[in-house]
């Protein structure tokens, strides 16, 4: 039902930078031949005759829900920064940008 | 006396309301279960002992509300749903030490009404997995089997249930994570439709299909789960306005022996008919005779081929789950790489090193079916695709009033038997993925066991759009018609001393 569709260590870490991951030279050829199956088995869908039909990217349709524009503090600076793994208290603390 | 662990959540309510028995009495028996059952079972990641048995002791110095359904009721809770102040891991390294400052929308519900949050539940990593071994802490074991898999991801919240360590628990469903683990574990799973339960504090991972519902051994605690957490919730941009039922009351059955008379059925042949193990067929097929002598109209109906929507629902999964697990970058929350010079390799590094091999799977074919190139081909063809799908679930709804169908194609399988190729284990989500890409509700009970394997059966009821009431009456129906699967034999043994 499915066909098999050949994905190349360069597609992996291509896929791999999009995602912001890094995979081990080892485990290159097992997530390409993985990608490959479940790609093949994604196939399935060209034969789906989609032709004028409108994409339903929610089971809600289109919604649009609104709220009253009132302001407000939900959260305090000491619950925010509680699970950071690096503040100076408050501020979250990243390595140096420029 | 009685075992309290094997009270129903509505009989263990009743007789808290009444004080016939006391909460630290109740909240003990559970613990004392929990002690005896995790070590083999290893349902729960995170056990709230003394919080729980500290607010015990306060509401038995109060008198029962009568107001709050649950009063003094212990519950769990999957570990993807937002706790205050209690640890919550998504079963994932990267969240490994995240306390969360709030409750989620049902959290808050559940100790609205009175809930006692005993634990946190395992799940697969991210919700993503049909079986729970793909935890980043522990594997769970079937109550029924010590050696198969619970199902999943919820299968730490249908395992903890099954095993009488709670009355109740919470998962959520993305393609089958509620319905797939309460089948495998012979108890009650509801996944409502889309929009009638909050997702605020719910981590997400594909945010148009995942919907938080009740695990619980039978389809009444189910229906009193779901008055609890249930109704609009203006924090969830995607909750429904759609007015809430008593859906306890509302099971309330006509009275003879044609209970489900009046009621149309459909049944998909195509489905029974192929791609069902032989034991799982035989006990849907008597599932459906069974509602037919109980008075139901059986029809046959058409629905999409399962491989389409399998398709479609990965490619939908997977690309949300690739822009909602953005978030996670070791800057804000959750774990950071240690040593590290640049931000840049800040997030790779911290996100390669907290997520698993599942999660980053679901990353990158996320990413790379919503990559210019592919998103026509990929993304855009699924959500076209999905909208068909919808649309032939509306109308074979249209000739019926529910749908009868397989909620997975085989009983639980043996830990390790799939691990090594994630597109089978993809492929045992068909008859469930479906309900969530439509929006529907499905309802998993027990209808036996198989077989060859002994292990419990499920069959799933789908209902129209908020249709709740429609397939818990069924589900209810048939439940008492079924005969009862018994005590789990591998909690058994356990109790035992075997």
């Amino acid at each position: 039902m499915s066909r098999e569709r050949e994905v190349s260590p360069e597609e992996v870490r291509h896929m791999a930078k999009l995602s912001r991951l890094v995979i081990a030279p080892g485990e290159e050829a097992v997530f390409a031949r993985q990608f490959g199956q479940i790609l093949g088995h994604m196939a399935i869908l060209e034969s789906v005759d989609t032709t004028g039909i409108e994409p339903l990217y929610s089971p809600l349709g289109t919604l649009c829900a609104t709220r009253a524009d009132d302001a407000d503090n939900l959260r305090s600076r000491t619950e925010i920064l509680a699970n950071a793994p690096q503040t100076d208290g408050h501020y979250f603390i990243v390595p140096r940008i420029v | 006396m009685t075992d309290i662990c094997s009270l129903s959540l509505t009989q263990v309510a009743s007789e808290l309301q009444a004080r016939k028995i006391g909460v630290a009495e109740t909240v003990n028996a559970c613990l004392e279960r929990i002690d005896t059952c995790e070590p083999q079972i290893g349902a729960l990641i995170t056990i709230a002992r003394d919080e729980a048995r500290s607010l015990a002791a306060k509401m038995d110095a109060q008198k029962p509300d009568p107001q709050r359904p649950l009063w003094g009721v212990p519950v769990i809770v999957k570990d993807a749903l937002s706790t205050k102040n209690l640890r919550t891991t998504a079963a994932s390294l990267i969240l490994d030490n995240f306390v969360p400052f709030y409750d989620a929308h049902v959290v808050h519900k559940l100790r609205e009404a009175g809930a006692i949050i005993l634990a946190k539940a395992n799940m697969d990593e991210f919700a993503m997995g049909s079986s729970t071994e793909n935890s980043a802490f522990r594997k769970t074991r079937n109550p029924w089997n010590l050696e198969h898999v619970p199902g999943g991801s919820s299968g730490g919240s249908a395992a903890a249930v099954t095993a009488g360590e709670c009355f109740a628990a919470l998962g959520s469903d993305t393609g089958g994570s509620i319905r797939q683990p309460a089948a495998f574990c012979g108890c009650a799973g509801l996944k409502p439709t889309y929009g009638r339960v909050s997702r605020y504090g719910l981590f997400a991972f594909a945010s148009s299909l995942d919907q938080v519902g009740p695990i619980a051994r039978t389809v009444e605690d189910i229906a009193l789960m779901l008055n609890v957490i249930g109704g609009h919730d203006p924090r969830d941009s995607t909750s429904a306005m759609e007015p809430m039922e008593d859906y306890a009351a509302n099971l309330a059955a006509k009275s003879g022996d044609r209970p489900l008379a009046g009621t149309r059925i459909g049944l998909p042949s195509a489905f029974i008919s192929n791609g069902l193990a032989t034991e799982v067929r035989d006990v849907i097929v008597r599932a459906a005779d069974l509602a037919r002598d109980l008075g139901a109209e059986i029809i046959d109906i058409t629905l999409p081929d399962p491989n389409i929507a399998s398709a479609t629902y990965y490619i939908v999964a997977m690309a949300e789950a690739s822009s909602n697990l953005a978030r996670y970058d070791g800057v804000r929350y959750g774990r950071r790489a240690p040593d590290i010079d640049t931000l840049d390799e800040l997030y790779l590094q911290s996100r390669s090193q907290g997520f698993g091999n599942e999660v980053k799977r679901r990353i990158m074919l996320g990413s790379y079916v919503l990559s210019s190139g592919y998103y026509d081909a990929y993304f855009k063809k699924a959500a076209q695709t999905r909208r068909l799908i919808q649309m032939k679930y509306f109308e074979a709804l249209g000739q019926c009033d529910l749908l009868l169908m397989p909620v997975a194609p085989v009983t639980a399988w043996k830990l390790g038997e799939n691990e090594q190729d994630p597109l089978k284990t993809y492929l045992m989500d068909a008859y469930t993925l479906p309900v969530n890409l439509a929006g529907l509700p499905g309802l998993s009970i027990p209808a036996g066991m198989g077989a060859e394997s002994s292990m419990p059966v499920g069959i799933q009821l789908v209902g129209k759009p908020f249709a709740e009431s429609a397939i818990l009456r069924c589900g209810h129906i048939l439940e008492k018609a079924l005969p009862p699967l018994g005590i789990p034999t591998g909690i058994r043994d356990i109790i035992s001393g075997h």
